[in-house]
């Protein structure tokens, strides 16, 4: 079933030719120009599609195509490599894969716990809290805000954890 | 008033005109406008509400707050692409850089003539492009807000005669505090959060976060309306499944969400085309170390580009990390971590974002689960290489004494003599460390149903009333920041619908 989606290539090259080959004609007017126009455009999408079938019958009638040609075929669905290539695919997205990325997520979560805490922050001379609460004001002051703002009310959210 | 809804709440809508799933850059601007012409409109937002008193420059507490998964998505094949997508009131724009740039012309020339339609044409989409602008106060950022090592690396461009721009960005006095990607805590950053939201809010939209939507209810070649549920904004537990009936629905949830509702409810049956073509903007960082002290943290997140290779379709610029996340980015185990973390304060972080020459897709699980796959082709890992190679030159133009390369088995260039073994080095994906934050072109617009998701006018093939108006329409990659793009197009989707309605209402 899978043959019967065009390729995004295949799509892209007939959606830019389709303004190119189709006059700009009104296509409501006349129900004669419609037709006409329906068969050209089942045409376009179709082509492609005919030309992969003839190919693959092609590959398939004289037995020497590269395997890139045959995977889309039934014969080859059928034949042990087919198999082989499955499990071994299979076995790497449901496994292993899976594992690789368990690692990395521990890893990274480890790193990011670590090296976000106001220990690590001052070991590295990086003072986020004082620098947004500085800043904070400093855009009040531009805009002459002068009433409380939800921000002044919540100091806590720019100071240091342990304090 | 945005309800964070914590339990059952008996103020859940069950009937509005418009449904709007989502609150991004897509959901928020179709919310706002048409609710200013007459609509009554519900957005229904997943992730939970977040206002500016609340943003906070800790990455614990605002990673799993703001963001998908929180932040640990990656898409599987060869090289994994870690992405992020933002899950709050205001989507990714409260948690992106705000780089406003348009759409690049020749990208406009090519979907207009492969769509068909001049309302794609630069000139047509100008106007629109202005309103969204002044409404976003897109400005250049200020020389003043330059980090110092974005001054380096403007320096180290000049001395190489490259070309380069100021950022445009969506900010409103902004005082350069280097946490938007935590969220702005100053508010200076004009996400929807701050604009099309309260717009929207103010012309009687009603917002409801922490709602989740499962599937359209389809009703022959109709949305009948949406279920959802609601979520604990606690524990993320789901709440009893809920009907909300819609005239029309708008599907903004992003590039990964909005095919995986389309998957849910059904619609990816007939249209083959849900979730295949993923584009996604692969980008890698350099870090140099400086001899001396470069405080990467006081400055604008991102203060300019360089675009001398835009033809090749790489753009590159200086960006910041918070140490936490820094660290997770390092292609590094062990001492070497904190041998390098050490010397935070005379790092700096410069990437390059390569458009995508080759689309990966999306499957999905029986539940609906979006999996996103993707291999770099081998010209893509190409510019990949050429983009580092120019990155390392500019570090050691710029006085770096080391560079750290992205580049697994290929890690260090301590002279240009590295750089010259990396010129002759074949490299293959799979060694490189890619990040990706721009992800598109899933539900694609285009003329047929064998092609595409959505047509010109947004709605989904073969339903009269769902609509779809994020980035996931988008028929290609663009090379720039996606966030204006999908403003202006979500903005020329909802006039043409209340273009349509006037005039069908009228004719009626």
């Amino acid at each position: 079933m899978h043959n019967l989606i065009l390729k995004p290539f295949e799509c892209r090259l007939i959606e830019a030719l389709l303004p190119v080959i189709l006059p700009t004609m009104p296509v409501h007017e006349h129900r004669f120009r419609r037709r006409v126009l329906y068969h050209i455009d089942r045409f376009l999408v179709k082509m492609p599609l005919f030309f992969r079938w003839l190919f693959h019958l092609g590959a398939w009638l004289f037995d020497v195509s590269p395997m890139l040609f045959l995977a889309h075929t039934h014969r080859f669905h059928r034949s042990s490599l087919h198999f082989r290539q499955y499990w071994t695919a299979r076995a790497y997205r449901t496994s292993i894969m899976p594992l690789y990325r368990w690692f990395h997520i521990i890893r990274g979560l480890i790193l990011l716990v670590y090296y976000s805490q106001d220990d690590q922050h001052r070991r590295l001379r990086y003072y986020p809290a004082e620098w947004v609460k500085f800043n904070v004001m400093n855009r009040r002051r531009k805009l002459k805000l002068v009433e409380e703002a939800p921000h002044d009310s919540q100091p806590s959210r720019f100071q240091p954890r342990s304090s | 008033m945005i309800r964070n809804l914590r339990g059952s709440n008996p103020d859940l809508p069950d009937r509005c005109q418009v449904c709007v799933i989502g609150s991004g850059a897509g959901g928020a601007v179709v919310a706002a406008e048409l609710a200013e012409a007459g609509f009554d409109v519900v957005v229904l937002e997943e992730g939970g509400y977040y206002p500016t008193s609340e943003l906070s420059h800790d990455p614990l507490r605002m990673l799993p707050r703001l963001y998908r998964n929180a932040g640990g998505d990656s898409t599987l094949g060869r090289a994994p692409i870690m992405y992020t997508e933002g899950r709050c009131v205001g989507g990714s724009t409260v948690i992106n850089a705000g780089v406003c740039y348009r759409t690049p012309s020749d990208v406009l020339h090519r979907w207009a003539m492969g769509l068909g339609t001049l309302d794609f044409m630069p000139e047509n989409l100008a106007p629109i492009f202005e309103q969204v602008e002044k409404h976003l106060h897109v400005s250049p950022v200020p020389q003043e807000l330059y980090s110092k090592d974005a001054k380096y690396m403007l320096e180290a461009a000049q001395g190489k005669n490259y070309h380069s721009v100021p950022v445009l960005r969506n900010i409103h006095a902004c005082q350069g505090t280097n946490l938007c990607i935590l969220g702005c805590p100053t508010g200076a950053k004009q996400s929807t959060l701050v604009t099309y939201l309260p717009r929207a809010q103010k012309a009687g939209a009603r917002i409801f976060a922490n709602c989740r939507v499962q599937k359209i209810e389809l009703d022959g070649d109709r949305a009948a309306g949406v279920e959802y549920h609601e979520l604990d904004p606690l524990t993320g537990q789901r709440g009893p499944l809920r009907f909300l009936q819609a005239d029309w629905v708008f599907v903004a949830a992003g590039g990964t969400q909005s095919p995986s509702i389309l998957f849910r409810s059904g619609i990816a049956r007939k249209l083959r085309f849900v979730g295949k073509t993923l584009f996604l903007h692969p980008n890698t960082k350099c870090v140099g170390i400086f001899p001396d002290e470069v405080n990467a943290w006081q400055g604008s997140v991102q203060s300019f580009q360089i675009d001398e290779f835009a033809e090749e379709g790489l753009t590159l610029g200086a960006t910041f990390l918070p140490p936490g996340i820094l660290a997770l980015a390092l292609p590094f185990y062990g001492r070497e971590v904190d041998r390098i973390m050490e010397q935070y304060n005379h790092l700096s972080v410069w990437g390059v974002l390569v458009e995508d020459s080759h689309p990966g897709r999306l499957r999905f699980s029986p539940k609906g689960l979006p999996m996103a796959t993707y291999k770099l082709t081998r010209d893509d890992t190409e510019r990949f290489k050429f983009g580092i190679l120019k990155l390392a030159g500019l570090f050691f133009e710029a006085g770096a004494r080391e560079v750290l390369l992205p580049i697994r088995g290929m890690e260090y260039a301590r002279s240009r003599d590295d750089l010259r073994q990396l010129e002759r080095y074949r490299l293959k994906a799979e060694q490189l460390s890619l990040f990706s934050v721009h992800l598109m072109g899933t539900c694609r617009m285009g003329l047929y149903p064998q092609t595409s998701v959505v047509d010109v006018h947004h709605r989904v093939h073969g339903l009269r009333n769902v609509f779809i108006t994020d980035a996931s329409v988008f028929p290609g990659p663009i090379r720039v920041n996606p966030m204006l793009t999908i403003m202006a197009m979500a903005t020329r989707a909802a006039h043409n619908f209340v273009e349509y309605q006037r005039r069908f209402s009228q004719a009626a």
